[in-house]
């Protein structure tokens, strides 16, 4: 199948110099006049939304810009920009480094299964390891 | 022997420690929940909460589709079931299920059917929440199950209902927000650029099913005390919402008026609105959200109160041009007011502000996060948020329930269960049904 | 002599009628839903019981909508319910939007005005005044009290109890009688309601302002919501806590109870997994506008004439939702079908594929108004909805036609339209017989039939300005 096109694409933005696909996400770009950068390559444009239709530009520009794109891709999906000072941020519920990772203490301390399980693990349909109030140790 | 102090005598009275001591006003009553999502269970859940016995009834092996839907796909309490104990449960199930047995019923069929009239047959009312007519049209609607146990409790609810031109509309929370009206209230003055916006917390599901709650047991009270008979409702979610917009709906019927979204303000009343402190509470927090400025609400809307935050704020001249309610409730005069306070506030913590205007005896509230709300001790010591020992799942802090009773409170016991979790106890208990039985039935996957 | 109002031009649409609501329907397939309308359909409401008939409630809030409309869902239902206001009136009844006179409502005979927000939670309620400040008023609440069913109070923590006329009092004189206080906070505990605290206190103390609004990475803020929400869910919490009191008086005990019920706990009780999270792992609930943090696709976006909500996280909606946008914008569906990232649901609700997701949606919606995107989302079975301003809400034809909304031609107030009650019922079914009243209209009535005034008496206190 071809590929798909963006030149009608009003949000889908193509950067006109290195083809990167930015997101101009409807919170952000809906009604905007001003400057904003391709997460690609760092190029300056100037650009009029009214509505969601993409009234101006993109025209090259100078300086810094008003608002990021909300996200950034390939257009072959490979590789996308998400790293801060190219689009804008995503939301944190905790701190970066806190990744997610399966848990079995609550933040006060205390026994929490909130972490993958073994049919091994349980009694009937409880963890073993909370009825019998011990620290979980995965079945090696 | 002197008199406790009303604080004292309060404390005492609705002391959380105390309510297991006390008896269930629900007692002895059963209900059957078979629902999704939030707006039917929530309702079966707030009587849980008072002490009926709640049999939440779901496919089995993965249960109902709000076990799997938790913020980012994250938080997750584990087994899901004893079936699947790899997978767990999405934090999106919890507030709605506490309290509850967990039965797990193919209710497709027909000997699923058959449990589910067996135990209705036994309950003092159902609730679901499936596309209206669905349980009618598998033989355990109300009308069917009324014929055999007529004193039944059985509450329907869902988005559009099921009659009129909308009704096989499908039922989601935000839906019945946009299309009943609720969004067109909540958000930025549309000059300003603003635009309409959502309730964060899926209000129309668990505040309708307190609609719904709220009018079972009006409908109990009738049965036990007057007429022994049972009762057929229908809760729409779109209907709630206009329902409590009816102040919007008079003044457009009487003077053609479509309300204003008017942000963080009040239409009402000023002052009385929460305005930006310009300084954040946590600047070197590694959580990048609590890098952000807080905010506070600020309420002086008598004359003397205004008069007194207008003098401490240096704007004179504002007190005496806004000194009368009428002057200052105008819009226009909400933005200069506003403005004053947000340059004001420009250089302070939300906390830093609270403290000032404290002292000033003047009315207000920081806005609190999550967390923030979870560390407030008042909270906690109310029960309104508790740390749950849950029995399956361990250390779980909780919203509290809604209300208290001094004599016969309300409780959460346990955060939910496992799927399936209460096959044999429920089945054993009131169906009769033998080990084998269900042994059989498990392999044909009915429960 | 009775001022005449204009009669309202609503609808200005007719309701449709069930030939047009059920037209090419087999009789098979519409048999569940006749069923339902003859057995709901609110023409016939008043030819049924109430449930609540037997009670009373004196609802002696002011300045809140907790309490009213705590009262409002009794009176619905049945039960007889007496406002009891200071003389003068609930100072709540002179609010009006931006203070606009223009904007109150008038009785017909007296003039008098009232707000919106305050008659919005009249319905079916007397009024009567009485002046708690003073020693004698309270001696009368105390023989009212005597009569009641329920009590609702929201005045500053202890103050009824420092008057003689808490729980504590008024169980001795009546120990039936179920007493509610309602606030924002509470009437106890380091946090306890200061005087004159209201709506949206609650609301910025219990996370909700917080989480509401877009997020700070697109420049968003938090958000209260426009309406009295706390008041309205703390109201209910605190119904269902009186007719649970009520149910355990009559069943078990014999006696009334304590209730309390605050704005903050309503909603609290009600704000999901805010708790639960933060104490598995320390997470902070975001704001995610109008977005959501569990489900994608979930959400209200704009679109060429205003906003939409289109709801599917399942796989097979998915794909019927881009199927939709591909019928107008094939490359959108494709550039979207074609993305690895995006084939397993879970990995949908990143905030990155959200982006994507959305604005790939919006591309295909600024092209698109509410009513084209509908109607060829619900062709391919996706739930979705127009995002509905009140002028539109009242001309749906779905409301009128089941009865949500109401003209009701009072006597004191004229043609007003209002939500009707939302407690739809086979049998005893809520209703709304009046809009509201004048203040003290209803004096007479009252102090007569419950406390055996005589003209000299209502005269006397009158005069002394006690009632």
């Amino acid at each position: 199948m071809a590929e798909a096109s963006y030149k009608e694409c009003s949000l889908l933005l193509e950067c006109p110099k290195c083809s990167v696909l930015n997101y101009m996400d409807p919170f952000s770009f809906w009604n905007f006049k001003g400057k904003t950068k391709c997460a690609g390559c760092d190029a300056v444009f100037a650009i009029g939304y009214s509505n969601g239709q993409r009234v101006e530009g993109p025209s090259p520009a100078q300086g810094a810009p008003d608002k990021l794109p909300g996200y950034a891709q390939t257009k072959d999906y490979k590789t996308d920009f998400t790293a801060t000072g190219k689009v804008s941020p995503p939301l944190y519920a905790r701190a970066p480094d806190q990744k997610h990772g399966p848990t079995y203490k609550s933040i006060r301390g205390k026994l929490v299964a909130a972490g993958k399980l073994t049919a091994t693990d349980l009694i009937g349909s409880r963890p073993r390891f909370i009825m019998e109030g011990k620290p979980y140790k995965p079945a090696t | 022997m002197a008199t406790p102090s009303f604080e004292e005598y309060c404390r005492d009275t609705f002391d959380p420690k105390k309510i297991f001591s006390k008896p269930e006003p629900l007692k002895g009553k059963r209900f059957l929940s078979c629902t999704q999502y939030i707006l039917g269970p929530s309702c079966a859940n707030y009587l849980a909460e008072l002490g009926a016995e709640v049999i939440k009834i779901e496919l089995p092996r993965r249960g109902e589709p709000m076990r799997h839907t938790t913020p980012f796909n994250e938080p997750k309490l584990y087994p899901l079931s004893r079936w699947l104990p790899e997978m767990g449960t999405g934090l999106g199930f919890f507030g709605a299920n506490h309290n509850e047995y967990f039965l797990s019923v193919d209710f497709h069929k027909p000997e699923g059917q058959a449990i589910v009239r067996m135990l209705a047959n036994k309950s003092d009312g159902m609730v679901e929440n499936y596309r209206a007519g669905t349980f009618d049209r598998w033989g355990i609607g109300y009308r069917q199950l009324s014929q055999t146990n007529p004193r039944i409790i059985y509450q329907w609810l869902g988005g559009f209902g099921g009659w009129g031109p909308g009704r096989k509309r499908a039922s989601y929370d935000i839906l019945g927000q946009a299309q009943g009206g609720c969004f067109s209230v909540t958000g930025w003055p549309a000059d300003k650029g603003g635009l309409p916006s959502k309730q964060t917390i899926w209000i129309m599901d668990y505040w309708g099913g307190m609609m719904g709650t709220f009018q079972m047991l009006a409908c109990m009270y009738w049965r036990d005390n007057i007429s022994g008979l049972g009762n057929f409702m229908e809760y729409s979610q779109v209907q709630g919402a206009q329902r409590h917009l009816s102040d919007c709906i008079a003044l457009f019927g009487r003077h053609g008026l479509v309300p204003q979204r008017w942000g963080n303000w009040d239409t009402l009343l000023s002052v009385h609105g929460i305005v930006k402190c310009g300084k954040s509470s946590y600047p070197n927090s590694k959580n990048p959200q609590e890098l952000e400025q807080g905010y506070i609400l600020v309420s002086a809307y008598k004359d003397d109160d205004f008069a007194k935050l207008m003098k401490f704020i240096k704007k004179d001249d504002l007190a005496k041009k806004f000194a009368t309610h009428e002057e200052r409730v105008k819009a226009e005069s909400q933005y200069e007011i506003y403005a004053a306070l947000e340059d004001w506030a420009k250089d302070k913590t939300k906390e830093q502000a609270r403290e000032l205007l404290d002292k000033q005896g003047i009315n207000n509230q920081p806005v609190w996060n999550s967390k923030e709300v979870s560390n407030t001790e008042h909270f906690h010591m109310r029960g309104e948020l508790e740390w749950l020992d849950d029995p399956t799942f361990g250390d779980l802090q909780s919203q509290g329930p809604s209300f208290h009773l001094s004599e016969s409170p309300p409780r959460h016991k346990w955060a939910f269960k496992p799927v399936g979790a209460d096959n044999e106890y429920i089945l054993g208990k009131l169906c009769g049904f033998s080990k084998t039985k269900m042994a059989e039935m498990e392999a044909d996957a009915v429960i | 002599m009775a001022k005449n109002y204009p009669v309202l031009s609503w609808p200005a649409v007719p309701t449709p009628t069930p030939d047009d609501v059920y037209k090419g329907e087999s009789d098979k397939a519409k048999e569940y839903a006749l069923w339902l309308e003859d057995n709901l359909r609110q023409s016939k409401n008043f030819e049924k019981p109430e449930a609540l008939s037997n009670i009373r409630v004196l609802d002696c809030t002011s300045m809140m909508i907790i309490g009213h409309w705590c009262s409002s869902l009794f009176a619905e239902l049945g039960a007889e319910v007496i406002m009891v206001e200071p003389p003068g009136g609930d100072p709540l009844r002179k609010l009006s939007p931006f203070g606009r006179k223009e904007y109150m409502f008038k009785d017909t005979h007296t003039q008098e005005e009232v707000g919106a927000r305050f008659l919005a939670e009249a319905r079916s309620k007397q009024s009567i005044t009485l002046d708690l400040t003073k020693a004698e008023g309270r001696e009368i609440l105390k023989n009212l009290a005597a009569h009641a069913d329920v009590i609702i109070e929201n005045a500053p923590p202890g103050q009824w109890d420092e008057w003689g006329i808490g729980y504590r009092q008024l169980s001795q004189i009546n120990p039936r009688l179920v007493y509610c206080w309602v606030g924002q906070l509470g009437q106890w505990g380091p946090l306890k309601d200061k005087p004159g605290n209201l709506d949206p206190t609650a609301q910025a103390a219990c996370g909700f302002v917080h989480g509401t609004g877009a997020p700070v990475a697109f420049g968003g803020t938090p958000t209260r919501s426009g309406w009295w929400m706390c008041d309205q869910v703390g109201g209910t919490g605190a119904a269902i806590g009186i007719m649970t009191a009520l149910n355990y008086r009559e069943e078990v005990s014999g006696r009334g109870q304590f209730v309390e019920a605050t704005g903050a706990a309503g909603v609290i009780r009600i704000l999901d997994y805010n708790w639960g999270w933060h104490g598995v792992d320390g997470s902070i609930r975001p704001r995610y506008g109008n977005w959501d943090l569990a489900i994608n696709i979930y959400a209200v976006n704009p679109c060429k004439d205003g906003q939409i909500m289109v709801g599917g996280g399942h796989d097979r909606l998915w794909y019927r939702i881009w199927r939709t946008v591909g019928k107008d914008k094939p490359d959108v569906e494709q550039h979207i079908v074609e993305d690895p990232n995006l084939k397993e649901v879970t990995g949908r609700l990143p905030h990155y594929r959200q982006v994507e997701t959305y604005t790939s949606l919006c591309e295909w919606m600024k092209d698109t108004t509410r009513s084209e995107a509908e109607t060829k989302l619900q062709a391919e079975e996706v739930a979705s909805g127009g995002v509905s301003f009140i002028d539109e809400v009242c001309e749906f034809p779905h409301y009128k036609y089941r009865g949500h909304l109401e003209v009701i031609d009072d006597v004191n107030y004229g043609k007003v339209l209002i939500g009707a009650s939302a407690f739809i019922g086979q049998r005893t079914p809520g209703r709304v017989k009046w809009i509201g009243r004048p203040v003290a209209q209803d004096n007479e009535d009252v102090y007569r039939r419950l406390l055996g005034f005589t003209r000299e008496n209502l005269d006397n206190l009158k005069a002394k300005g006690v009632i």
